[in-house]
């Protein structure tokens, strides 16, 4: 929006923008609400507890104290809407609810800060004298100096209705003082303070004072759109008003300063006289006061007719598809999956189309058992009867930062809507539809062809339920319709105990249509919003790849429950591709995201592992070995639920062995474990599941390794690459496998249960166990006899990669080959790199990569990672990027079966482990970054032993801000600072600035 | 109904175009109608070859393609059936009747081969290469979905990876062939009133269409092209016609 003046001086009463619903109102408060400070407030506060009372957030900006505004407004708004005032021209944030006004912030002016503004004042007065201009300092209020320019009595308190008359004369004494009017006499105070040391002086002029001040309404607004963010409320969703955007001789007016960058989209309307006209981008409706409380009353008739809210369209947070494409719907549906943790929602029209596959899948509830387990189609929650004369002319719309799908049909449907699957309340979904054809909206739950009973009636609530082995699941819904508006809410709950009763979800269903849409979808926003705050990814230079980082990272958030146990499977919930198996996806890609940004998600999905313990020491006494053997491929119970065979692409029935010989998992599974312990300090997870699971683990590996010919060897297994099976001594197997037994050693140092011989096996061990490593060539040697294979090096036969090679070359081939699928010997580097030769990382990626066919969708990711931290910036970046795009491009054209999670957790990998060179060190928090040429700058977000730590890389430097202080050891040398509140900013030749 | 035509003539072809048409019409519910062309007024086998079979028999005089073609363009005629050469002996795999048949009538044209053991006649069985493109994979959908209700069909899809287009990823191979499988299937034979499963080979298509036919004993292939044989295209339907043993049905893509 151009901040220029109009030319034109009509009003412009543009006011089919006003033509909707805005989530929150930002306004002036003396002259837009209100005519003055003493008129009477009862209509406008009124209609403002009204508008809070129905989740609209009301912020007000004036220069003037709280005590002025509350005491005339007087509001006791009880929510869910909050009542923020922004008073003292951008010094002070309050909120007031029931209770009156409580401090948010306020912006404290120094000793000398406050000497500084005294000077500016006596300064300006000084000099204004000296042009034979008399003016008077008429308060020292908080943070600035006002001084009257027309200190007369006939001017000694004029009213807003009055403004041309002052301002002329005021003009006509600054004239006859030889001032070039309003804009020197600012000029003349913008120079003073800068004398007197004030380094951004915010001088304003209401045409008979000029102020000079250290804030002013921009940070006002700045203030309340960032609060309003963290709601989950973007710029394009507010309402902005004023009376003052206008020049007032000669100076812009005050509220235009509401106008900030910040504030690009919002609505803006003056109800002003605007003698000289309104910027481009503000809408003059004039008519004062009694024109901005009807607009406050037409939202509050929006919110009580329930008005479909509309979506913030921010650049790098939107994903829209238009219309429907066959051959890419399902894909398009996988990605626009709404999940809150508990179940998921395909993107697929709520009207239906042939080509669109709908369902809802729940988190952990399954049917059929072993390989043919697969999650279970629930009931449907999002389905409307398909109107006739339906053309498709759909919108879909997916705000990622609030989790919000909006969807539109504009033929003969004519439906507007959004619904949401609650973050704040998972397992609860919502839809709100207003369409003509509302009438006949079908069936508020839907069957699909699944074990759960047929939809039973119980008054206006539908329910259905499953009752498994262990347990149950239900399924309950109920919706509203009148005049056009359906709203529909739809609770779902997994149970412990498979004679678990519905009354409980009916229970929850009924909390949620008595908070409504409105009280739902801002709970839900503010809870997304709080998510991104946790986690965000900031990619500044590449528009495509900060889309699609995004992507990634909702899908990640939305996947994984909070509390429980939390089962995720290869595709989360956004279908059934995989059947919903868990792999060493969600440990070693899924979970490293989580434990950094979200640690009760990371906690809920080693719960699913710690639960299934006692499973996975039965498949190592089967074995004839000790400690645990967790699955290749599990599902509910933990037991494995690998395939044994499969007709592959080329038509072969071939054996699966991954199942039984892919063992690396076991350690995989205490990786994941440490990990999460290393990154969040959680002592009682350390000394409980965490020393549980290693100890186990390590007992397996210690049952399983056969020590002979001068080492200790691991015979028979499948590592990462699963081109070649199976094998001895694979290297990424024995290095996770030798860290399991180090680590477990140190865990039962420091919590006991170990006999002390015990441990002293898993040191000896761990030391005996062979790794390939050729100190010559710094080279690890995948596998026992790797380096007598035929050394064809896929980068240079392969028409391109990634591609699956042994459908290229045959399978024969690539097992006789060192054509390796995947990262195998570099998986290694990527998630334990101490536990890895020196400067190893350059001599195996030099080897290892043209040998690489990335035949799987993790390969990229890892390889970008890896690439990155060896410097080799811009081929980083290009497998970070074909990474990122792997679902939004459907590379594998398997999207339809839902997204792929684990990639997305190697592009969060790429970015914060690779770019950002971040990891979690026993005493600090190691970063280390490597801007590629390709980017200007990036921004990762995570939280540290419980501290939110903001890293903002840029070409010359990197600035690292703390909510508390914080150890980092910065660069290479892992050179050692403190971050905090304030931050530091570190530069490239890792020296701090500030400190 | 639609009216399925047996172009017939006087050579050895004729009774097992005639016996393929009716089992076509019978797939579709369609009446069979044979038609011959003639030059010069005379043809004994065509009479009584149809009278034996009990289909009535149209005969035009003139120049067989026109006749055909034009007999074909009416708008009740839903395909026609036409015998690839008139003995097994004949040196080319496809005389030149069949040739202009297929690349100029814009229906579905049946090409039989002396061979094909079609007695007694049932099709039971089609494969339906798919290459992964829109208009192709129109055409067979536009077929399948005209079968008579209730009609017993195996639709086998193939689907021949190439060099061009192996995939990029396949993570774990017990669960991405299905999943790639099921998307396949969806995208370009989304229909339901057949079964339908996917084979997948690797390979050059046109090598690779004859074997998978003759290894799950296909009665029939079914192919959408563009009906363009120059130099380099449409090698599936060269590689068909020259070796098949069965029927191969050609669709052509709407244009």
């Amino acid at each position: 929006m151009s901040r220029s003046p109009s030319a034109s001086t009509e009003p412009n009463p543009d006011t089919a923008a006003l033509d909707r619903r805005f989530e929150a109102l930002m306004f002036d408060w003396d002259g837009t609400a209100v005519p003055d400070r003493r008129a009477d407030a009862k209509t406008v506060r009124s209609v403002i507890e009204a508008l809070c009372e129905n989740a609209v957030h009301v912020t007000i900006v004036t220069g003037t104290h709280v005590g002025n505004v509350d005491d005339q407004l007087g509001a006791r708004p009880r929510g869910p809407g909050r009542l923020l005032l922004a008073v003292n021209r951008g010094s002070e944030v309050y909120e007031v609810d029931g209770e009156g006004p409580r401090l948010l912030h306020r912006r404290e002016a120094t000793a000398a800060e406050n000497e500084a503004l005294d000077r500016s004042a006596a300064l300006t007065i000084e000099r204004l004298a000296a042009r034979g201009l008399t003016t008077a300092l008429v308060s020292q209020r908080l943070n600035r100096r006002k001084i009257d320019v027309i200190p007369l009595p006939e001017w000694a308190d004029p009213p807003k209705a009055r403004i041309d008359e002052l301002l002329q004369a005021t003009e006509a004494r600054l004239a006859a003082a030889g001032l070039a009017g309003l804009p020197e006499v600012v000029a003349i105070a913008h120079a003073a303070a800068r004398e007197a040391g004030i380094v951004d002086p915010r001088v304003t002029s209401d045409a008979k004072h000029v102020e000079i001040g250290l804030t002013d309404k921009s940070d006002a607004a700045r203030d309340l759109l960032a609060r309003l963010w963290d709601e989950g409320i973007g710029p394009a969703l507010v309402l902005v008003g004023g009376d003052e955007f206008g020049t007032l001789g000669g100076i812009p007016g005050s509220d235009s300063l509401m106008l900030v960058p910040e504030s690009r989209g919002v609505t803006c309307v003056s109800v002003g006289r605007e003698p000289t006209g309104v910027p481009d981008g503000v809408i003059a409706l004039g008519r004062g006061p009694d024109r901005f409380v009807e607009i406050l009353v037409d939202q509050l008739r929006r919110r009580e007719r329930g008005d479909v809210p509309e979506l913030d369209i921010a650049p790098g947070w939107t994903l829209t598809f238009d219309g429907i494409d066959h051959e890419r719907e399902r894909a398009v549906e996988a990605v626009l999956t709404l999940a809150d943790g508990t179940i998921g929602t395909s993107g697929a029209p709520l009207c239906g189309h042939e080509s669109a596959t709908p369902g809802v899948v729940m988190a952990g509830v399954y049917r059929g058992d072993d390989a043919a387990a697969d999650l279970l189609d629930a009931p449907r929650w999002d389905r409307l009867e398909r109107h006739s004369g339906a053309d498709d002319d759909i919108t879909r719309t997916l705000d990622l930062h609030t989790g919000v799908l909006a969807e539109r049909v504009d033929d003969t449907t004519d439906l507007s809507s959004i619904r949401f699957s609650s973050l704040a309340r998972p397992g609860t979904a919502v839809l709100r539809v207003r369409t003509p054809h509302a009438t006949r909206p079908g069936t508020a739950l839907s069957s699909t062809d699944t074990e759960f009973d047929d939809i039973r009636r119980d008054g206006s609530v539908e329910w259905s339920m499953l009752r498994g082995k262990t347990r149950a699941a239900c399924a309950a819904a109920t919706q509203e319709l009148r005049d056009g508006r359906l709203d529909r809410f739809a609770v779902y709950e997994a149970l412990d105990g498979p004679g678990s009763a519905h009354e409980g979800t009916m229970a929850r269903l009924f909390d949620a249509r008595a908070a409504g849409v409105d009280v739902l979808l801002a709970e839900h926003r503010r809870a997304w919003a709080q998510r991104w705050a946790e986690a965000d990814i900031v990619v500044a230079g590449d528009d495509d790849l900060q889309l699609a980082t995004r992507v990634a990272l909702f899908h990640l958030m939305a996947s994984v429950a909070t509390s429980g146990d939390a089962t995720v499977g290869a595709r989360g919930l956004t279908g059934h591709g995989y059947r919903g198996h868990v792999f060493w996806d969600s440990d070693v890609f899924v979970l490293p995201f989580l434990a950094a940004t979200h640690p009760a998600a990371a906690r809920a999905m080693l719960e699913y592992r710690v639960r299934r313990l006692p499973i996975a020491q039965d498949a190592a006494r089967a074995e004839g070995r000790l400690g645990a053997r967790f699955p290749w491929e599990s599902a509910t119970f933990g037991d494995d639920v690998t395939p044994h065979s499969v007709r592959d692409a080329t038509g072969q029935v071939v054996p699966i062995r991954t199942g039984t010989a892919e063992a690396h998992i076991v350690a995989d599974v205490a990786w994941a474990a440490a990990h999460y312990v290393d990154w969040t300090g959680d002592a009682e997870f350390a000394a409980g599941g965490c020393h549980l699971l290693l100890v186990e683990t390590a007992r397996y590996w210690a049952s399983r390794v056969r020590v002979e010919h001068g080492g200790a060897h691991v015979y028979g297994v499948i590592g990462p690459d699963e081109y070649h099976e199976p094998v001895d001594d694979n290297m990424f197997t024995n290095v996770l496998a030798r860290w399991n037994l180090r680590r477990a050693a140190a865990s039962a140092k420091q919590y006991g249960g170990v006999a002390t011989d015990e441990q002293k096996r898993w040191l000896d061990l761990a030391d005996a166990l062979v790794d390939g490593y050729d100190p010559e060539t710094r080279v690890y040697e995948q596998f026992a006899g790797f380096h007598k294979l035929e050394p064809l090096l896929i980068s240079q036969v392969a028409p391109r990669r990634p591609i699956v090679a042994d459908l290229l070359l045959g399978r024969d081939r690539v097992r006789a080959a060192q054509v390796v699928k995947q990262a195998d010997v570099l998986m290694a580097h990527h998630l334990v790199p101490d536990e890895c030769a020196p400067s190893s990382l350059e001599p195996n990626l030099d080897f290892y990569e043209p040998r690489t066919a990335h035949g799987s969708s993790l390969s990229p990711g890892v390889h970008a990672s890896l690439l990155a931290r060896a410097g080799r910036l811009d081929d980083a970046l290009a497998l970070l990027r074909l990474s990122a795009r792997v679902d939004l491009d459907d590379v594998t054209q398997t999207t339809a079966g839902g997204v792929h999670l684990a990639t997305m957790g190697s592009v969060w990998q790429a970015l914060a482990w690779g770019f950002g060179g971040i990891r979690a060190l026993p005493a600090a928090l190691g970063i280390d970054p490597r801007l590629p040429p390709g980017l200007d700058t990036l921004e990762l977000r995570v939280q540290f032993r419980g501290v939110p730590v903001r890293i903002q890389i840029g070409r010359d430097a990197t600035t690292i801000v703390a909510s508390r202080p914080v150890a980092v050891a910065f660069g290479v040398d892992q050179i050692a600072y403190e971050a905090g509140p304030d931050g530091i900013t570190v530069g490239t030749d890792e020296r701090a600035r500030d400190g | 109904m639609g009216e399925c035509i047996a172009a017939i003539d006087e050579s050895a072809s004729a009774r097992p175009v005639l016996v393929a048409a009716i089992e076509c019409a019978r797939l579709f519910g369609d009446e069979v109608v044979a038609l011959t062309v003639r030059e010069d007024g005379r043809g004994p086998i065509t009479v009584d070859t149809a009278a034996a079979l009990g289909v009535p028999l149209r005969v035009r005089r003139g120049k067989a393609v026109p006749e055909i073609v034009d007999t074909a363009e009416a708008a009740e005629v839903t395909a026609v059936v036409v015998g690839s050469r008139g003995l097994p002996s004949t040196r080319r795999p496809v005389g030149s009747t069949a040739l202009a048949l297929i690349q100029t009538l814009a229906k579905p044209v049946v090409v039989v081969p002396p061979t094909t053991r079609i007695e007694p006649a049932r099709v039971r069985r089609v494969l339906v290469p798919l290459d992964g493109t829109g208009e192709t994979a129109a055409a067979v959908q536009e077929q399948l979905r005209r079968l008579r209700p209730g009609t017993q069909l195996d639709v086998v899809a193939l689907h021949v990876f190439d060099a061009d287009d192996i995939p990029a990823f396949s993570d774990q191979p017990g669960h991405e062939t299905a999943a790639w499988g099921e998307e396949f299937l969806r995208r370009w034979l989304p229909i339901d009133n057949v079964n339908v499963r996917l084979e997948t080979r690797v390979g050059r298509p046109a090598d690779v269409v004859g074997a998978v036919a003759r290894e799950i004993n296909a009665d029939a292939v079914a192919v959408g092209w563009k009906q363009d044989l120059s130099l380099g295209r449409a090698q599936v339907v060269t590689a068909l016609l020259a070796e098949s043993r069965v029927l191969a049905v050609l669709l052509p893509v709407a244009s």
